[in-house]
């Protein structure tokens, strides 16, 4: 018998320290958060009460405007600076104040979103009901809500981009927009990349300003950045690539800018990679080769046709002036979104076969080209007769 | 030698121990955020921090002094950490995950890369027993095992779904019981599989916001960290019906993330949002707080 109240002792003994162990909640009101449908229920989140309410002092309470419950016997504070833990579960932290009593105690309470669907970041509206074994109060109280579906970008990119002229003999800059697609939370980028697929081709790739991981660039709901890399090319190696034309679809090397960002605040850290085509463009190279094509074209069609007309010299200045010209009325109109394409092959006037071959089309000249062609057949007529 | 030459060439020697150790200490470079801790058999604290860095303390160090071992690049979040043993030599696992993409890291205990392995889909958690690494998958209940001895380029191999769980946290192993422990972030709650009859239990429910879990073979207690609710539980696992007791709590705290239990009874507990380490003393009830660094 003593055995036995012995361990019913022992065993009451053992309840009471458990108790104590357990989770102790302070005698604060009960709240909870309704679940919260968000953009035409593509997804929704849910709450669970993680920890509280715990008694505060007023001076943890942070400083934003309250949230009045429905017969203002409380006010509700949302703390403003959420929490990502490392396992990517956003706590939300609110307090909650009697407004009855002017000395009252202050409660804290940690939330979780529990998120489902596929949505973007937004901030919503959410039902919270305060119940403290008298009366039952309501409240709305604007929450930021996030997904935990890692696989959505939040932000965007111009993805049928022409691929950007670079021009082979110097720096040229290349911009590219990024536009925050969330409705109304701004974004984080945490950091930024830029690289090449060849870099061989390359005396450097830098963005421009330089990235400073300490200072994360922040985009607005439904506004762009724009975000610049300075290109420089490896002459010799850039120059080899403009030498024949390309198909229109090909590009001498592709640009990737990789970005690391959040929505603001508590989004989970996504990833989003920009690709930019680029071809290699020469001008002062085109120009030669257009002037040596030029020049080639004039002596060939001055020496088979023995004509009689102006100097070789004068001539020679006119044809050259005139490829030129033609030249940069070619790269006027390519720069402007023209194209000149032969046989899926896109002749860019900025690039050397294409001038070559511009040059030698001026150089020979139309008139003394068609009169080349006549004396050919007058030839081949005699030869016959 | 002439005197003055003697006195500059002693001066760089002495000065010499100073110039290196100033060049790998990382005290002060940024805010300190553990968020997972694991301790090698040596007794060296292995952190790793939100940053992106692995760092290695003496725990004897009354400085708390940490030296860099790794580091990733930022685009890479840093999940998890766990020191494991592969034939009698230590070696640290670390979990990276970037969007949809995770990779398990395996490095030395210098913090030599030897290999990684990747995964679709986001990784939480990583533990390991004697042959194997685990790692616990976010979404879809699923823990993945991959033998120490797999190549590479082959991903991790499903090992068992907790049909009862939507997302997995942190693991922890008990290479006494064969057991598997895995947290359950949206109940709050842990359970321990069998690995040898494949069945599992709920140990333990409702404890807030699990961030992490740490088991001591010695003591056969699993350390649970409450994060919401700024809590360290832990469950004597070999008890017929195991109860959570407090283990250590401390007014500091902020969102406990990482524990590690070192081989003289030492708790240690990481702070991310309170840029601190915390040591008790396990055998202490309710954990009597030893040091905090910062």
């Amino acid at each position: 018998m003593r055995a036995a109240l012995q361990t019913r002792r022992g065993l009451l003994f053992a309840v009471v320290l458990a108790s104590l162990a357990c989770p102790a909640w302070s005698d604060g009101p009960k709240v909870t958060l309704s679940p919260a449908g968000v953009q035409d229920n593509a997804g929704s989140v849910a709450f669970r009460l993680r920890a509280g309410p715990d008694t505060v002092a007023a001076s943890s309470v942070p400083n934003v405007a309250p949230v009045q419950s429905s017969q203002n016997h409380y006010v509700i504070f949302v703390d403003p600076a959420l929490t990502l833990d490392k396992t990517n579960i956003v706590l939300i932290t609110l307090y909650l104040r009697s407004n009855l009593t002017n000395a009252g105690p202050s409660y804290r309470y940690i939330f979780s979103e529990i998120p489902s669907g596929r949505f973007l970041d937004c901030k919503s509206g959410v039902g919270l009901s305060i119940e403290d074994g008298t009366t039952t109060e309501t409240a709305f109280v604007t929450l930021p809500l996030h997904t935990s579906d890692a696989t959505i970008d939040f932000v965007e990119t111009d993805d049928h981009a022409p691929a950007v002229p670079i021009d082979a003999t110097s720096a040229t800059s290349v911009d590219i927009g990024i536009t925050n697609k969330l409705p109304d939370m701004d974004v984080l980028v945490t950091n930024l990349t830029a690289a090449v697929d060849h870099d061989e081709k390359w005396r450097s790739i830098a963005l421009s300003p330089p990235f400073d991981p300490s200072n994360p660039i922040r985009i607005a709901p439904n506004h762009s950045q724009n975000f610049k890399v300075v290109v420089t090319p490896s002459f010799w190696k850039s120059v080899t690539n403009t030498v024949l034309p390309t198909t229109e679809t090909q590009a001498d090397d592709t640009l990737r800018l990789e970005l690391s960002y959040a929505s603001d605040n508590g989004g989970i850290l996504r990833p989003f990679e920009v690709k930019r085509s680029l071809r290699f463009v020469n001008w002062p190279g085109a120009v030669l080769f257009g002037l040596i094509g030029a020049a080639l074209g004039c002596v060939v069609i001055h020496f088979g046709t023995k004509s009689s007309g102006p100097s070789l010299g004068r001539i020679l200045l006119s044809r050259c002036s005139s490829s030129v010209i033609l030249i940069a009325i070619g790269v006027f109109l390519v720069a402007n979104g023209s194209k000149f394409v032969l046989l899926t092959l896109n002749l860019d006037p900025r690039q050397l076969l294409a001038a070559f071959l511009v040059g030698g089309f001026a150089g020979v000249g139309l008139v003394d080209l068609v009169a080349f062609v006549r004396g050919l057949g007058k030839a081949s007529a005699q030869r016959g007769s | 030698m002439k005197t003055p030459a003697r006195v500059a060439l002693l001066l760089a020697v002495c000065l010499l121990p100073l110039l290196t150790s100033s060049r790998t200490t990382d005290k002060e470079e940024g805010a300190f955020r553990p968020v997972a801790l694991s301790v090698s058999k040596t007794g060296n604290l292995f952190i790793l921090d939100a940053s992106g860095k692995v760092l290695v303390m003496a725990p004897s160090d009354p400085t708390g002094a940490r030296r860099v071992i790794a580091q990733f690049s930022t685009s890479w979040q840093a999940s998890d950490l766990a020191v494991g043993n592969i034939d009698g030599q230590d070696h640290i696992f670390i979990i990276l995950t970037q969007g949809n993409l995770s990779q398990i890291m395996q490095y030395s205990l210098d913090g030599k890369f030897e290999t990684s392995w990747s995964q679709i889909g986001p990784l939480s958690g990583v533990c390991t027993d004697s042959r194997s690494v685990y790692a616990a998958s976010w979404s879809a209940g699923f823990v993945y095992r991959q033998p120490f001895s797999t190549p590479p380029k082959n991903t991790p191999k499903p090992f068992y779904r907790f049909l009862n769980m939507r997302s997995i946290g942190s693991l922890a192993w008990d290479p006494v019981g064969n057991v598997l422990f895995a947290a359950d972030l949206s109940t709050g709650g842990v359970t321990a599989l069998d690995t040898q009859s494949m069945e599992s239990r709920v140990l333990v429910d409702g404890l807030g916001q699990i961030t992490a879990l740490n088991y001591d073979a010695s003591s056969r207690r699993l350390f649970i960290v409450d994060g919401a609710g700024r809590t360290v539980w832990s469950i004597n696992t070999a008890a017929k019906n195991p109860k959570p007791q407090s283990a250590a709590k401390s007014h500091e705290f902020r969102i406990p993330s990482a524990v590690a239990i070192a081989g003289d009874g030492t708790l240690w507990v990481g702070d991310p949002e309170a840029h601190a380490l915390f040591a008790f003393s396990s055998n202490a009830p309710n954990g009597q707080l030893l040091r905090v660094i910062h």
